[in-house]
Order: structure tokens, then sequence, then C-alpha cells
């Protein structure tokens, strides 16, 4: 149902007016940046507790316009992961970098999308989506003609004068998204954005966000536990391992660029997914001894 | 199930489609919103609010017109309701209703201007700094406690019989409720939020200006609607302490007369100064705080 949608979608969406190449509203995305983790350490330290080992020993290397999906269990410090890279924590040990550049604080050109929407509940769609613009200078009607193609694109035409309370969940999420991009990232970070959608919104939302990806090219990393979102996202699943969260594996996901839902009944999806899992099942008997 | 899921379907169509395929499809129009469960029915919910207090008003109305009668009670102790009603027909009386309303009037909103201004003020200053507040808030708390009419006599002292030791009398009242509000409006706001905000390296002023005082507005607006009610006592309570005019004076000259009937008619002046400016701030609120 999904696969067929999709399909009459792609193949009959001409791009709207003022659109540049893929339907993908000209926006003046800047040249993706690689990001760069070097043995990464995070430990949580309370006075009078036993310090809590978050991330041990993270490294990772994430190509100009690639997309990494990092899963593992709750609690594996994958979010911590996502707030090292955003340089909204600082790690105990190591270090991270966009390009060459060390993160030590927030950039501008890394967009940060967390599980909830996080609209602000006073101003309207188009006003959410202004948001980064307006923090950079005054936002003009530019700004807003941006805003609204990225809006229509993302199928909230019509929407643009609401308030985030009139939306259902998977539309909040998509502005969200388009919120995200109006900051022109260089690295977009995606810490379980679908994870409060129900499984078909959130199916149809997988499909989206690998179209905004292979359309803007932004170099992406997605935190999730769904392993099967991981897979059919990416092209490369970091597995990581329960508290202490380890590396414990890297699947390359031999999957083409062009992706919709029937990806998922080919032996390669089954193939990665499988072996995504297989370590999941190991350390869950572990657990269990 | 399926109308429910109209408005997702209705984008997917439109997602990336051409404004013909959209135009083509009126059932799927993007207009169409995901109904809010603000509507409710109405026709019950209005006979609650409003027909339940008009039958209690007209059974207080009669209980009260013929209870003391019935009681033999005397007319200073308890006077019907209609020897209260007849009160505002005198001349004499209604004009002494209206100017010494506005004298308590006035001090009232002075009081709620001063207390407020105030009070957000330092609950903005609290709720940035954890250093001020560590320092300052124990105090705060300890001039809560004090009970804020036994100030009124210093008030009286410092500046006189006029219009100011009423007016700080009330804004004493108004300040604290406003001040912890503001604090906390700013400091309980949204985690997530906060981080977004970081995340897009947005300044401190701009932090303030677009997230924390929208955010603490709902909170800030409910102490201001507590504070309406606080400021009119601290302005009678003012003028019970020492006056030459005001609702507070009246009472009390109606009080040593024993004139009970017209000390509810005073009552009542105040009551309705009381609930109208309540009402007029939970409008304000309704119109500010729309999320």
């Amino acid at each position: 149902m999904f696969r067929k949608r999709n399909r009459s979608v792609a193949s009959r969406a001409a791009p709207p007016p003022g659109a540049g190449h893929n339907g993908f509203p000209q926006l003046s995305m800047p040249s993706p940046l690689s990001l760069t983790a070097k043995n990464v350490t995070h430990v949580f330290s309370r006075r009078g507790k036993t310090p809590v080992v978050a991330l041990e020993n993270f490294s990772l290397d994430v190509a100009p316009g690639e997309f990494v999906a990092v899963v593992g269990p709750s609690g594996c410090g994958k979010t911590t992961l996502l707030h090292t890279f955003a340089g909204l924590a600082k790690p105990t040990s190591g270090e991270v970098f966009v390009g060459d550049e060390p993160i030590r604080s927030p950039r501008r050109d890394i967009a940060v999308m967390f599980q909830a929407p996080t609209l602000l509940p006073w101003r309207t769609v188009l006003g959410n989506c202004l948001l980064p613009r307006e923090l950079e200078h005054r936002a003009d009607e530019r700004d807003r003609e941006a805003a609204r193609q990225l809006l229509a694109w993302a199928g909230l035409d019509g929407f643009a004068d609401r308030r985030p309370h009139e939306l259902s969940g998977g539309m909040q999420q998509r502005v969200a998204i388009c919120r995200a991009l109006m900051a022109d990232p260089s690295i977009l970070l995606l810490d379980e954005p679908f994870g409060a959608l129900d499984a078909m919104t959130r199916e149809q939302m997988n499909v989206d966000l690998r179209r905004i990806w292979a359309a803007s090219g932004v170099t992406t990393v997605l935190i999730t536990h769904d392993i099967a979102e991981a897979v059919f996202l990416s092209s490369r699943v970091v597995v990581l391992s329960p508290r202490p969260g380890r590396i414990l594996d890297v699947v390359d996901v031999p999957l083409p660029r062009d992706r919709d839902f029937s990806v998922i009944q080919t032996p390669e999806f089954t193939d990665a997914c499988a072996r995504v899992r297989s370590h999941f099942a190991r350390e869950a008997s572990y657990a269990s001894v | 199930m399926r109308v429910s899921e109209q408005p997702e379907a209705g984008v997917r169509h439109s997602a990336g489609a051409t404004a013909a395929e959209t135009v083509s499809r009126p059932g799927s129009a993007p207009t169409e919103v995901v109904p809010t469960e603000r509507a409710s029915g109405s026709g019950r919910f209005s006979l609650r609010v409003v027909g339940m207090p008009a039958l209690l008003l007209v059974v207080v109305a009669a209980l009260w017109q013929y209870l003391p009668g019935l009681l033999g009670l005397k007319a200073f102790v308890l006077p019907p309701l209609s020897d209260v009603l007849t009160q505002f027909r005198s001349p004499s009386l209604a004009n002494q209703l209206w100017t010494n309303g506005l004298v308590t009037l006035k001090e009232t909103l002075l009081g709620l201007l001063l207390g407020s201004v105030v009070g957000i003020l330092i609950g903005v200053l609290l709720g940035e700094s954890a250093l001020v507040r560590a320092a300052v808030y124990p105090y705060l708390v300890a001039f809560q406690s004090l009970p804020k009419v036994a100030l009124a006599p210093l008030f009286v002292i410092w500046f006189g019989f006029g219009l100011t030791p009423k007016v700080l009398v009330a804004a004493t009242l108004t300040f604290f409720p406003l001040l912890v509000n503001t604090m906390s409006g700013v400091m309980t706001v949204d985690r997530d939020r906060a981080r977004l905000f970081r995340s897009m390296s947005a300044s401190r002023r701009q932090i303030w200006l677009k997230l924390l005082l929208p955010s603490a507005l709902p909170s800030v607006l409910a102490g201001f609607e507590l504070a309406t009610v606080l400021a009119l006592l601290g302005a009678v309570l003012g003028e019970f302490v020492s006056s030459q005019d005001g609702l507070g004076v009246l009472l009390q000259q109606q009080q040593t007369n024993y004139d009970t009937a017209g000390v509810f008619a005073t009552l009542m002046v105040l009551a309705f100064i009381g609930v109208t400016l309540n009402q007029i701030v939970v409008q304000i609120r309704k119109r500010l705080v729309y999320w």
C-alpha cells in the first residue's frame, strides 16, 4: 500500500514553481560536511553515586552527505552521543569534529530534531519554521517564501497560519523537519524523531525522510531503537551495546540510493536487519543470565 | 477510523504534487484540520454554567429576603434584601459609593500595577540567576509570611494619610504571587525547547524574548488573576488603618452608625469591583494564552 502510493507520487510529482531539482525547494543548502567522533567517552558522575559510563571509546567517521543510523537499546548512551555531536554536551574524554573543526559548542549549521516536535505553541506553523532564521537576522519576505515552499513540499500547504495544536502528531513532526531544514544545515541530527508516532504514520515519515535526505544531500545521523527503520534509512548502521555504550558492529546497507518501501522485501534488507538483530539477541541473553 | 485518518491522507496526496493535482482532489483539500477537543457540546454546558448559578442566586435572594423575618432577626443584625437594595436609591449613599468606590479602585489599580511590575521584574531576575535566587529567596519567603497589613501603620508614618500607603499595602500583597509565578514559569520551561534554542545557538536575550517569557506567560497571568483580588483586599485594608476616603472608610462609618443595610450595599459594590477586575484579567488571559 505504501509502496504503491509512494511510487505514484514520485512518478507524477512535477516540481512546484520555483523549486529546485527533485522537487526540493531551493534553499541555500551549504555543501555537506563530515562528522567525526574520536574516542568519545562520556561518564556521568553524581556525588554519592557510582559514576555511570554512558559511552565508551566511541569512534565514528560520517562522510559528507552520508546517512548513518545508530541503533541500541534504551539507556545505551545514544542520546548522549547525539548531544555531543550537537555541541550540547561535552564528552568526558575524546573529541568530535565537523570537517576539521572540533565541536565545543552548538553550531548554527548543525540542526537537531528531537523525539518530540518541540514546536512553540504560541507561534504559527510558519512562525515555527522561521525561528532558526529569526535567530540570525530579522526574517524577511525571502525567508517566508522559502518556509512556505518547504511547507508545501512537505505536504503542509494551507497550514502555514495554523497553530501547532491544530495539527496531528505526524504533521507536527513534519513542521519540525521543515524548521530544521530552514537552518540550512550542513549536518542533520535526528533523535528518534518518529518514536512517538503510530506505526503507519511512522513508515510514511520514513519514506519522506529518505526523500528529504536524497534531495538535500545533508549529512545525517539518526538515533533510533527501531532496527528496520535504521536499515531502511541509512547507508550504514552502527550497533551500540547496552550501558556502557560501545560499538558492537557497523553494518553496511547494500541498498540503492533511491529507495521506496519495496526494498523491505529484498534479501539485502532482511540480511542487514538480521545481522543488526543478532547483536541484540546475544546481548539480551547475557542480560538474562 | 477512515475519518480520523483523512487529514493525513490529504497531506499525502498533496506532498510534492502539482497544484493541479491538489485541485483535482477536492476531497483531500489541505485546509482540513484535525478536530480539537475544544469544540464540546455547548447545550448542556451552558445550562450548567449559566443555569445553575442563576438558580442558586434566586434561592439565596429568596432566603435573604424572608429568613430574617421568619427567624425574628433585627434589621440591624441582618436586614432583608429589599432593605439593602433600596439603599442604592438614596442619592446621598449612591454618591458616596461612587466617589469612594473610585478612590478604592484607583488604589487597587495603582497597587496592582506597582506590585506586578516589581514582582515580574524580580521574578525574571530570580529565574535568570541561581546565585541571586539562592541569596534572596529565603528573605522573600520570610517577607511573605509577614502579615502585610501589619506594615500599614509603618506606611502611614512614612507617607501620611493620602493615597500612597494604601497603594503600598495593595502592592505588597500583589507582589509575591507574581514573583513566584513568573519565577516558576521561567524555570519550568520545557527542557527540550530549551535544548532546541541552545542547539540553534540562540543568545541569552533571544532565549528570554522568544522562549522564556512566552513560556512563562500562562503562569504569570494566573498569578495576575490572583493578584487582582489581593490588590483590592490590600486597598480596603489600608483604608481601615487610616484614611479619609475610600470604601473601607465608608464601611467603618456605616459600622459606627449600625447602618447594616449600608454595609451590605458597600460590600456589594466591593464584590462588583472584584468580580469585574477578575473577569477582565480572565478575558485578557484567554486572548493572550490561546494554546
